[in-house]
């Protein structure tokens, strides 16, 4: 498993990978710099509007990011040929685990640097209420899983396709469809696995018609659905495992 | 004289239809083992399965004297190279990076690297992007990779594919010395007859999945090859290939 790991990572020299990680980071970072907070009260609420709207954020942008990650992590060996040297080298199941490592350092590493760029530009912008640590610790886990679910999906995808355009079409269909999903009755979302960022968000919003007064407010966190991120993003690994176990040359 | 790959009844069926027969393979270790076969003939199919990279539908595979299976693959084909049909690189990674990721796979050091390179005359090219190569070089460090750390078996699938003349006399002078230079037992398969005539002591021939013929080059010529005129057979191995591919199809239909 070492070896594969190391070979793993020797392969992602000057593939620029970290650039990809950064620009998606970057991206939710400046759209969240873009949330106008300018009064004295969004700036009391400032946290709290971004534990609200970052999962709203994530619907959108991380199914295409978690699809450019997955298919090319595997479109390297598509393009090369390389299933037919690697599985002389190294058992096809210390492939997947490799590549399954790789995705995963990459998805904590996007979901570190955007979360620690958002309270970065809460400083910025002088919230100034204290940001809730329990908060932010469950908008990470959740970001987590589901972008795991979504990175195993996507790669199983990208094994089995002939082509990366498989895994790429599937994050475009699928960030498309999360843009509508984030305003659907919740009952209606759980049906989307690509959009559970909305209801694993810690922070809901009632917006009252009538006074125009926004509140945020703390939400129910969902073990269950947590949980079953996690699980779903287990099913798809082991479906991308054997994917790649059972591939013929 | 040990035998270095041995196939027992080894088949393999896509569907219905059967591409490997029940084949009898017998490589003697120290030779140049030329695979005969047109296109379709089951020759890939067969390396594939030497490799693990098939499963067999019927038979076995006894790789340097052990009968191979799931647990023991990997360790046999550590000491095995091979190039199957075009080479396997990563084209945004130079020669040596893409050579560093076989050694490292193969637990073989670095010193290693420059030792092939220099043997497949592509030392001077090891800084360069693979995707910046010629096909005779892919081809060439294609075979680079399958030297590292000194297999006893090198398996070559049309090794030769795409090159032009000068390449194809290079590739034919390089893998003939092979044996000698690196003490190898190669396993050579190519539908470009007139080459293996040159580079072989040991032939197998193989058309719709069945060997039809398989043993020293010199006793086919004998037994097939005419007179000796001036100073070439009055056949060359092609023809001979030809006539053992009629006589074959005759019986069948008989």
């Amino acid at each position: 498993m070492r070896r594969a790991l190391e070979a793993e990572l020797r392969k992602g020299r000057r593939r620029h990978d970290a650039a990809v990680i950064l620009a998606l980071a970057l991206f939710v970072v400046l759209w969240a710099a873009n949330m106008n907070m300018r009064t004295e009260d969004a700036l009391a609420t400032g946290y709290d509007a971004l534990l609200y709207g970052l999962p709203i954020m994530h619907t959108v942008v991380m199914p295409l990011g978690m699809a450019v990650l997955a298919s090319r992590r595997f479109d390297m060996e598509t393009q090369g040929e390389n299933c037919k040297l690697l599985f002389t080298l190294q058992e096809p199941g210390s492939l997947f685990w490799a590549k399954a490592t790789v995705l995963t350092a990459e998805n904590a590493l996007l979901v570190g640097l955007e979360l620690a760029g958002a309270l970065l530009v809460g400083r910025a912008k002088g919230f100034t209420a204290s940001p809730p640590a329990g908060d932010w610790a469950w908008l990470a886990f959740g970001t987590l899983a589901v972008n795991g679910m979504l990175l195993m999906l996507f790669f199983t995808l990208s094994v089995r396709g002939r082509t990366q355009l498989t895994a790429l079409g599937g994050g475009v269909i699928a960030s498309l469809l999360g843009v509508f999903s984030a305003y659907m009755p919740e009952k209606l979302m759980l049906l989307m696995p690509w959009g559970w960022y909305v209801p694993l968000s810690p922070m809901r919003m009632d917006w009252d018609a009538q006074t125009r007064i926004c509140t945020f407010i703390p939400d129910a966190r969902s073990v269950p659905l947590l949980l079953c991120a996690a699980a779903l993003a287990l099913v798809f690994g082991a479906l991308a495992r054997r994917s790649i176990c059972g591939r013929e040359m | 004289m040990n035998t270095i790959v041995k196939t027992h009844a080894l088949t393999k069926r896509y569907g219905g239809e059967t591409v490997v027969r029940e084949l009898e393979l017998t490589v003697p270790e120290g030779c140049v083992y030329g695979f005969i076969g047109p296109n379709g003939a089951g020759k890939s199919t067969t390396m594939k399965m030497l490799l693990g990279l098939a499963r067999p539908s019927g038979g076995s595979v006894t790789l340097l004297g052990q009968e191979m299976n799931e647990k023991n693959r990997i360790d046999l084909l550590r000491q095995t190279g091979s190039l199957i049909e075009s080479p396997a690189t990563y084209g945004h990674l130079t020669a040596w990076e893409n050579m560093e990721i076989v050694a490292g796979l193969k637990g073989v050091s670095g010193e290693d690297i420059g030792r092939v390179l220099e043997i497949v005359h592509l030392s001077g090219e090891r800084r360069r992007r693979v995707r910046e190569f010629s096909l005779g070089m892919k081809q060439r460090l294609g075979v680079a990779q399958a030297l590292l750390g000194s297999p006893r078996l090198l398996i070559l699938d049309e090794p030769t594919n795409g090159l032009d003349p000068e390449g194809i006399r290079e590739m034919r002078a390089l893998i003939a010395s092979l044996p000698k230079r690196c003490g190898a037992t190669v396993l050579i398969s190519s539908h470009l007859l007139g080459e293996l005539e040159m580079m072989a002591d040991t032939v197998g021939i193989i058309d719709h999945g069945r060997l039809l013929w398989q043993g020293p080059l010199e006793q086919l010529m004998r037994e097939r090859g005419g007179e000796v005129v001036v100073t070439r057979r009055a056949r060359s191995l092609e023809e001979i290939f030809l006539e053992l591919v009629h006589e074959q199809e005759e019986a069948e239909r008989a």
